[in-house]
């Protein structure tokens, strides 16, 4: 999921919004839940710069920084 | 009856009663029938009286020579010809005669103003016919022609005059080419008259051939006597009834010649009929000239007209062509302004619906990404409010037996323990399960 080129903002999103479900069922060991949570912030992480990049490119497209 | 006489007795005898009977002296009027010169100076004459052309009387004469040459020469002074038949005189006369040569009449003087006054009475006789029979301006009605080229000359090859002529109409300062062709014709003598008719109805035979432009009859040089012939009715009648313009050049200082009278127009002599010929060749050529010079007026004139005119219709066509140009420019110029107004315009409101587009778009970019936001945001929250070291800095702990939740597992006592702290792991072996009562 660390790879840019293959990153999916839909599949990143359905992915954090399984882990919250999978939180909030709270069936899982410690261990599972702290990776599924390091999984999870860095898959928003992405997603957040994925967002800004994004904004960016189609204002920059349309001649306006995102001021 | 008388003894009869010897011939030479009656011939005496008829001498002696015309001495005796006669005047010494008669003047009497009559014509000379013929008239010869002796050997010896002598005149030999017949004088006739007629009446029409019958002969009513008739009579030899002579002029002895030492007589006859004085009679002659005042004769010729004064009538300005001499003596010939034909001539009406007035004679002084001495009837003789001689019992060989019979009788005749003996002229002792005659009185040339007479004759003077019978020539003239005889010439207007011949004048009064030829108006009378409207001979006279018959000829002048002919146009003289403007450049007589053709020319009939009626003279003698041997005159003076007719050298002179010749002379000055071929060799003519503007070399201007006359033709002429000569009728030879005697001019002086009983004969002359006779000739020039004949060489006049030559010249009317000859005329389709040559197609004379005018017929000329010229004298001159030799003796200033004897110009009767050209006083000749029958002449005079011959030149009015030619059928090409006559003119003369008789050149005698004296009245004019009824041949002259007659002829379209005289001239004084044969150079100064030359001169007249040639002075038609010098007016038609000014005439000519002057024709081309109003010809080159007027050519100039028109072209001048001609070019004003283009001028003008240049000028009129650029006016009309810049106008349009102009009217053409000046819509062009609407048209580009109407144009770009309206392009203008309509750049303005696609400008102004792309602006709005851009706006809206913008807009929904940004909440589109703000909703993402949103939800990222709400998600970490969850993710935050899930994550276990929440619970513990809380202060709660989290148990688990054999790896699993405790509320996946039927706890009992016994059972190992393995509860987690924010700092701690701690295992502890269960020793009773209690109901909690909370």
């Amino acid at each position: 999921m660390s790879n840019k080129e293959n990153f999916s903002y839909d599949k990143a999103m359905a992915r954090i919004e399984e882990i919250v479900q999978l939180l909030e069922d709270d069936e899982k060991s410690i261990d599972e839940l702290s990776a599924l949570v390091s999984e999870a912030s860095k898959l928003v992480k992405e997603c957040k710069n994925k967002l800004r990049m994004t904004e960016e490119d189609i204002l920059k497209a349309f001649g306006e920084d995102e001021a | 009856m008388l003894s009869p006489l010897s011939l030479l007795e009656l011939n005496q005898q008829i001498q002696q009663a015309l001495d005796s009977h006669l005047a010494p002296s008669y003047w009497v009027i009559a014509e000379i029938g013929e008239i010869r010169d002796s050997p010896r100076g002598h005149a030999y004459l017949e004088l006739v009286e007629k009446s029409e052309q019958q002969i009513l009387a008739k009579i030899k004469a002579n002029i002895w020579s030492y007589t006859y040459r004085g009679i002659a020469s005042r004769f010729t002074h004064i009538t300005g010809q001499p003596l010939k038949s034909g001539m009406k005189v007035l004679a002084q006369v001495g009837v003789q005669f001689h019992e060989v040569y019979g009788l005749s009449l003996n002229i002792k003087d005659i009185d040339p103003n007479f004759t003077l006054g019978e020539k003239a009475r005889k010439r207007q006789e011949t004048i009064d016919q030829l108006n009378k029979e409207g001979l006279m301006n018959l000829n002048k009605q002919f146009l003289l022609p403007k450049v007589p080229q053709r020319v009939a000359v009626i003279s003698s090859p041997s005159a003076a005059g007719f050298g002179d002529f010749t002379n000055q109409v071929d060799h003519n300062r503007e070399g201007y080419k006359v033709h002429w062709k000569l009728f030879s014709a005697t001019l002086q003598g009983d004969q002359a008259a006779n000739s020039i008719i004949n060489a006049i109805n030559e010249v009317e035979e000859k005329l389709q051939e040559h197609s004379f432009d005018l017929l000329v009859i010229i004298r001159g040089g030799g003796a200033q006597l004897d110009l009767d012939c050209f006083d000749d009715y029958n002449l005079a009648r011959a030149i009015a009834n030619t059928t090409l313009p006559v003119v003369t050049g008789i050149g005698h200082e004296r009245d004019e010649s009824i041949a002259d009278m007659v002829a379209h127009s005289k001239m004084k002599t044969p150079t100064a009929v030359a001169e007249f010929i040639l002075s038609g060749f010098r007016d038609f050529e000014d005439q000519i000239e002057g024709r081309l010079k109003q010809l080159e007026r007027h050519a100039a004139y028109q072209l001048q007209k001609e070019d004003r005119r283009i001028n003008n219709t240049e000028h009129l066509l650029k006016n009309i062509f810049l106008s349009q140009v102009n009217r053409e420019k000046e819509r062009t110029v609407r048209s580009q302004y109407n144009i770009l107004s309206r392009s203008g315009q309509l750049i303005k409101l696609k400008a102004n619906q792309l602006d709005h587009l851009d706006e809206n778009f913008k807009k929904l970019i940004r909440s589109i990404v703000l909703q993402e936001k949103q939800k990222l945001e709400r998600l970490n929250k969850d993710l935050n409010r899930l994550d276990p070291m929440t619970f513990f800095q809380k202060g709660y702990t989290r148990s688990e037996i054999n790896g699993k939740p405790l509320k996946q597992v039927a706890i009992s006592a016994g059972d190992i323990l393995t509860t987690y702290t924010s700092k701690e792991v701690i295992t502890s072996t269960v020793n009773s399960i209690h109901k909690n009562e909370q």
